[in-house]
């Protein structure tokens, strides 16, 4: 695919991407599972997130992709092409990393034109794809300085027209975000995404920053200890999150940890701490019965202050505190001695602006808008 | 204090202006008393040895010029800077590999290596150049090997050449090649082999763009500081080397100690660290040059 004969196609547009596969991938560190049987499809094109905290795995599924490490068990094959024996130089995959790894030694255009040279490809040629790979990311005239001279969001530009200038079909990501300041970082963000549509390549990217997940992905797979939690679309993940990590991971939650009295689809009651009664049915995740230790989400964005919302469950509180951020308000009500709820009201509509601390007010959100999750003990 | 948190800030590979440091008197301040111990017991002495190579009691160049007239003192001089030279790079040769996989293995095998390349190091030169002579003599352990194995007919020569000399000190100073490289080697990212890797180059190719141009400072220093060292080799020449294999550092321990005759050895002695100090400047020029060239293209 990056052969030394695309003469014709110049700099970095158009391309194809390709479909990464991974079954069943285990790879142990001494007797630790870092990745413990995860099964991802990445379809061509795909702008495909791995998120998760530090120490989930996530680094290690891009390592073994890459090539750097060899699982233990499963299958790993790009383009339909197995490449799990196959050494990192033959993957033809592009790779930034997390601190760019520019050659220090080498100026910015010979960083670029390494691959190209590792693909031995023509003397002019290299020339003119380090020419254009430069333009793309829009540092001409920068060819003849040296990494060290380069702030970090253009090392940032130079290792990525350096793992895409030999227009490899895959680009891995580790967290290459990471270490640029807020602003640059969300510029970074919109640029990223403009280029990875513009070529077409299937993009995977590790972060444990679930912002930029779901701001850039087209899917999202959330990992945990080892283990993937859910895969799929990121209003999917936010809006219908399948355990009890995801929603806690992605997102604002309010978590309400307590046994399940009684649920019923038309009808149901769930007391929670057995002080916090929600009469009004919720929505029931699979396996959760009668009697069951529970955790009930709810996201602060649902929840309503005084009967705003018909037909949901409600439960009386008292306004502890306002927290003013902007656009956004979240006002923080304690139920009862172990329990708050927290609202997050659009200031703009004026929702919440009859509220102040110590104002007795019923909390409440609809049927669908509340997850319940089963849980093993009853210690949150 | 300060001075951790300022490197803890700096990002790897990156410097910044606003870098915080020790203010500059409080610097001079504990540089202070390596300073008077340098000016001390090194510097105040290195003049009084070139004023006495140049005032016998008023100012002669006569030890200067008797150096000259007889051309053993200068063959000497070439021949320790030739040996130093050929010491400094066969470290060079067999250290290297030892560093590089000091960097790649991990655990027992580990500090095996480290083991390996230290213990030498606490090991008195003379005990060790003494052990060089039992292994090399005529009826010494390698010859009676060589014999027994019929490799040779009758026990060869190997003591008192410049070949025992060139070996005894490799042994003696490899230690000081391999630190400098393995700390260089060390400080290599991780990522940049692997970026090399990534970017479709194999393990020759990584090695030759990447990891060997970023030794380069590692390699200097340990050629360096063998060259140096090896100059003034006393100990092991003296005993493994025969008159043939004479080093400078022998010779003016003789001048001083059988001729009295300090002025001369000071001569002596001046005109070898002026050959060292133009040597090693020229090499540094050169190495450096050679670094603004990259990766050689």
């Amino acid at each position: 695919m990056a052969g030394g004969n695309d003469t014709e196609r110049h700099g970095m547009d158009g391309g194809t991407g390709a479909p990464v596969r991974i079954d069943g991938l285990v790879k142990r560190f001494g007797s630790v599972a870092a990745v413990d049987g995860i099964s991802l499809q990445v379809d061509s094109g795909t702008f495909m997130a791995i998120l998760g905290p530090s120490g989930s795995g996530k680094t290690t599924v891009l390592t073994c992709i890459a090539g750097f490490e060899h699982p233990d068990a499963g299958d790993i094959s790009i383009g339909g092409r197995t490449v799990t024996r196959l050494p990192a130089k033959r993957r033809n995959i592009g790779m930034v990393f997390q601190r760019y790894a520019l050659f220090p030694h080498m100026t910015v255009a010979q960083n670029i034109a390494f691959p190209l040279r590792m693909r031995r490809y023509r003397k002019a040629d290299i020339a003119d794809h380090v020419r254009s790979a430069l333009e793309s990311v829009r540092l001409s005239g920068y060819e003849g300085r040296m990494p060290s001279q380069l702030s970090g969001g253009q090392q940032q530009r130079v290792a990525f027209a350096r793992a895409l200038v030999y227009r490899p079909p895959v680009l891995l990501l580790d967290e290459p975000l990471s270490a640029l300041d807020k602003k640059l970082r969300e510029q970074m963000q919109v640029e990223l995404k403009e280029l990875q549509r513009r070529l077409g390549v299937t993009v995977i990217f590790v972060t444990h920053d679930q912002q930029e997940a779901l701001t850039m992905a087209d899917q999202i797979a959330v990992m945990n200890e080892g283990r993937l939690e859910q895969v799929g679309r990121p209003d999917e993940l936010y809006e219908a999150p399948a355990t009890e990590f995801v929603a806690g991971f992605i997102g604002e939650s309010n978590r309400l940890v307590g046994r399940l009295e009684r649920l019923d689809a038309g009808q149901g009651l769930a007391a929670i701490n057995g002080s916090i009664r929600l009469p009004g049915h919720t929505v029931a995740a699979d396996g959760v019965d009668d009697g069951d230790w529970v955790t009930l989400m709810v996201r602060p964005e649902n929840v309503r202050l005084n009967g705003t919302a018909p037909n949901g469950p409600t439960t009386p509180g008292t306004v502890e505190k306002v927290i003013y951020s902007g656009a956004t308000n979240a006002y923080v009500i304690r139920l009862d001695a172990e329990t708050t709820v927290t609202a997050r009201l659009l200031a703009a509509r004026g929702e919440g602006r009859s509220v102040s601390p110590g104002d007795r007010v019923v909390v409440g959100w609809r049927p669908e808008d509340a997850r319940l999750f089963r849980r093993e003990e009853a210690s949150p | 204090m300060t001075l951790t948190a300022a490197r803890a800030q700096r990002p790897r590979g990156r410097r910044r202006g606003g870098e915080r440091r020790l203010a500059v008197p409080v610097s001079w301040l504990l540089l202070a008393p390596l300073l008077l111990l340098f000016v001390a017991v090194f510097l105040l002495p290195l003049l009084g040895m070139l004023e006495r190579s140049l005032f016998d009691p008023d100012f002669t160049t006569r030890h200067y010029e008797q150096m000259v007239a007889r051309d053993l003192y200068l063959r000497v001089i070439r021949r320790t800077i030739e040996i130093s030279a050929i010491v400094a790079f066969a470290t060079l040769i067999l250290g290297y590999p030892v560093a590089y996989l000091m960097t790649r293995v991990k655990g027992w095998h580990a500090a095996l290596i480290g083991a390996c390349v230290l213990i030498p190091l606490w090991t008195s030169t003379l005990v060790r150049s003494y052990a060089w002579t039992v292994l090399l003599s005529r009826h010494g352990l390698i010859n009676t090997w060589l014999v027994d194995l019929g490799l040779i007919d009758a026990p060869m020569r190997m003591l008192y050449t410049d070949g025992a000399v060139i070996l005894a000190m490799v042994h003696v100073l490899l230690p000081f090649m391999i630190l400098p490289l393995y700390a260089a080697l060390r400080a290599i990212p991780d990522d940049l082999p692997r970026a090399a890797a990534i970017l479709g180059a194999g393990g020759g190719a990584t090695f030759r763009h990447v990891v060997l141009p970023l030794s380069l400072p590692g390699v200097s220093a340990g050629l360096v500081l063998v060259f140096l060292i090896s100059l003034g080799f006393f100990i092991t020449p003296a005993l493994v080397g025969g008159p043939q294999s004479l080093m400078v550092a022998t010779l003016i321990a003789r001048e001083i100690t059988t001729g009295f005759n300090w002025g001369f050895a000071a001569a002596i002695a001046a005109t070898l660290l002026v050959a060292a100090l133009a040597i090693v400047f020229a090499f540094n020029r050169v190495l450096r040059l050679d670094r603004i060239d990259g990766d050689g293209r």
